[in-house]
């Protein structure tokens, strides 16, 4: 061939075959490749937002009630299946400041379904697109505290000694969603 | 002949173009990767360090002498606050009026590379004493040729949490090692063994006398009464009493000895062959000098009784296990 200084038909298409079924299957791999980091930072994103969700819900789960002046002041000043409101003396003034962290509520709301903490009149959303948002009170037995749909009144509200949460979050373009549920248990005496 | 360097320059570029993509591709991901192992590692040393510091508060609260206030901790000559291990504690009043007592501790732990700190409110239990029919100053020793029967029942109160068989400054399962080689014991309705701080008795006793409580003599009715005996007591007679008695010596029994409240015996207590010592309510026995806290070669009998035990604790208030009533972290 090479006395005739060129490629045969043949050879050129053999040629061309072989190289577009290499190109095909790198474009392949960079297209699952593509899709797997896009796949894996929208979990990643959705498993940080779930997981820093239920940190910050524990974080003001354990410090309800916190009463260092003895004034009075429960954990839980409203308490439904899609919010809740907890409150603590965090200066031991013996007053609790509705517009400062000493108030801080927690609703499940919004359409498509939001969690959000709310500090005085901030809202912060937290996490978004929720497929599940779910806010349960156990009593001292660890039984289920029925909650009506205006709330716990201040007595059943007293029983309560934890709060769990469940939530569930579909990433988009993942089929399987997340789900993180806690439970925290209020440090108040009984 | 001037087409084959067209062919060439066409297949080279594309193929490094599509290497270039799928490198930085995997770049990318193993940047995600990293970053959530990275956010991983965080979260479980933050989680490690915060669970620490539970169970330093946890421990801490334990081992807090019971008490009635918490003037100790707070006396400028107040010894450190006894802490397990990678746990630091300390002790500060707490605003407002003096009563309920209670105080704060910043407790401090450390694990896995992580610190985290919280500040915990500290009241005294309501239930008077320690929830146990036997309580023991110290690691358990004694022995028993007679026989032992801790009661949790209360007939008048079936609801009320069992108390403790048996309750020492001493790991719960030494205490039931101690209480399985005793022999013939039996402790219907009690709960398992519990560690529990020590009491101070020797502050109880002053009160009991700044109170005005009657000698030996002061016992024998039906009626709660206190009773303080500086010194050894020696029951040689058939004796029926109630509400608290404090022995600062050791409690020899050597005939039946009934008592309706909480007995103390600084001294231990010694129940002879073919005597009895029957307590509703609780048991408290210090660490003798020398010798064995508890000896029975006759029968010893605690059973639980709630009423005789706020009988006594309306007599003189009884001191209390130190409880949680609120906490906050520092630095979540």
């Amino acid at each position: 061939m090479s006395g005739r200084g060129g490629l045969g038909i043949v050879e050129l298409l053999v040629g061309t075959a072989l190289a577009l079924v290499v190109l095909g299957a790198l474009a392949g791999a960079v297209g699952t490749g593509a899709r797997v980091l896009a796949a894996a930072g929208a979990r990643g994103e959705v498993e940080d937002a779930l997981q820093a969700a239920l940190e910050s819900f524990a974080f003001d789960l354990r410090r309800a009630g916190f009463d260092p002046a003895a004034a009075g002041i429960p954990a839980l000043a409203d308490a439904a299946a899609d919010r809740l409101t907890t409150v603590a003396d965090l200066d031991g003034d013996g007053v609790v400041d509705g517009t400062s962290e000493e108030t801080t509520g927690w609703v499940c709301g919004g359409s498509p379904p939001r969690l959000s903490r709310i500090v005085g009149r901030q809202s912060l959303p937290l996490v978004d697109g929720l497929g599940r948002c779910e806010l349960s009170y156990l009593d001292a037995a660890g039984s289920a505290v029925a909650v009506p749909a205006a709330g716990l009144g201040a007595a059943d509200r007293a029983r309560v000694r934890a709060v769990g949460i469940a939530l569930e979050a579909r990433a988009p373009g993942l089929r399987t969603p997340s789900a993180r549920r806690v439970a925290v248990a209020l440090r108040t005496a009984p | 002949m001037s087409r084959r360097p067209a062919r060439g320059t066409t297949a080279l570029p594309a193929a490094l173009a599509a290497l270039a993509v799928s490198a930085a591709l995997t770049a990318a991901i193993a940047d995600v990767v990293r970053t959530e192992v990275v956010l991983v590692r965080h979260r479980g040393t933050a989680a490690a360090a915060l669970a620490k510091a539970d169970a330093c508060l946890a421990a801490v609260l334990a081992r807090l002498p019971a008490g009635t206030d918490f003037a100790p901790l707070l006396a400028p000559e107040a010894a450190p606050i006894d802490a397990p291990p990678g746990c630091r504690a300390a002790a500060a009043p707490t605003p407002g009026p003096a009563a309920p007592p209670r105080v704060r501790l910043v407790v401090e732990g450390r694990a896995a590379g992580g610190r985290r700190a919280l500040e915990a409110l500290v009241g005294r239990a309501p239930a008077p004493g320690v929830p146990a029919l036997l309580w023991l100053a110290g690691p358990p020793t004694g022995s028993s040729a007679g026989r032992i029967l801790l009661d949790g029942h209360d007939p008048a109160d079936p609801d009320a949490p069992r108390p403790a068989a048996v309750a020492a400054p001493a790991p719960p399962e030494a205490l039931d090692l101690w209480l399985a080689g005793l022999g013939r014991v039996a402790t219907p309705g009690a709960g398992p063994p519990r560690f529990a701080p020590p009491l101070p008795l020797e502050t109880l006793a002053n009160a009991v006398g700044a109170a005005g409580a009657g000698g030996p003599d002061a016992l024998g009715g039906p009626a709660p009464a206190l009773a303080l005996v500086d010194g050894d007591l020696t029951v040689t007679a058939p004796l029926a009493a109630a509400g608290l008695l404090l022995v600062r010596g050791t409690l020899d029994i050597a005939d039946a000895f009934e008592f309706n409240g909480v007995v103390i015996a600084s001294g231990g207590v010694r129940v002879r062959g073919g005597a009895s010592l029957s307590v509703r309510g609780a048991l408290w026995v210090g660490a003798p000098p020398a010798g064995d806290p508890l000896v029975v070669d006759g029968e010893l009998r605690v059973r639980r009784d709630g009423a005789a035990l706020a009988a006594a604790d309306a007599q003189l208030a009884l001191p209390r296990l130190a409880v949680l009533l609120g906490l906050r972290d520092l630095d979540g």
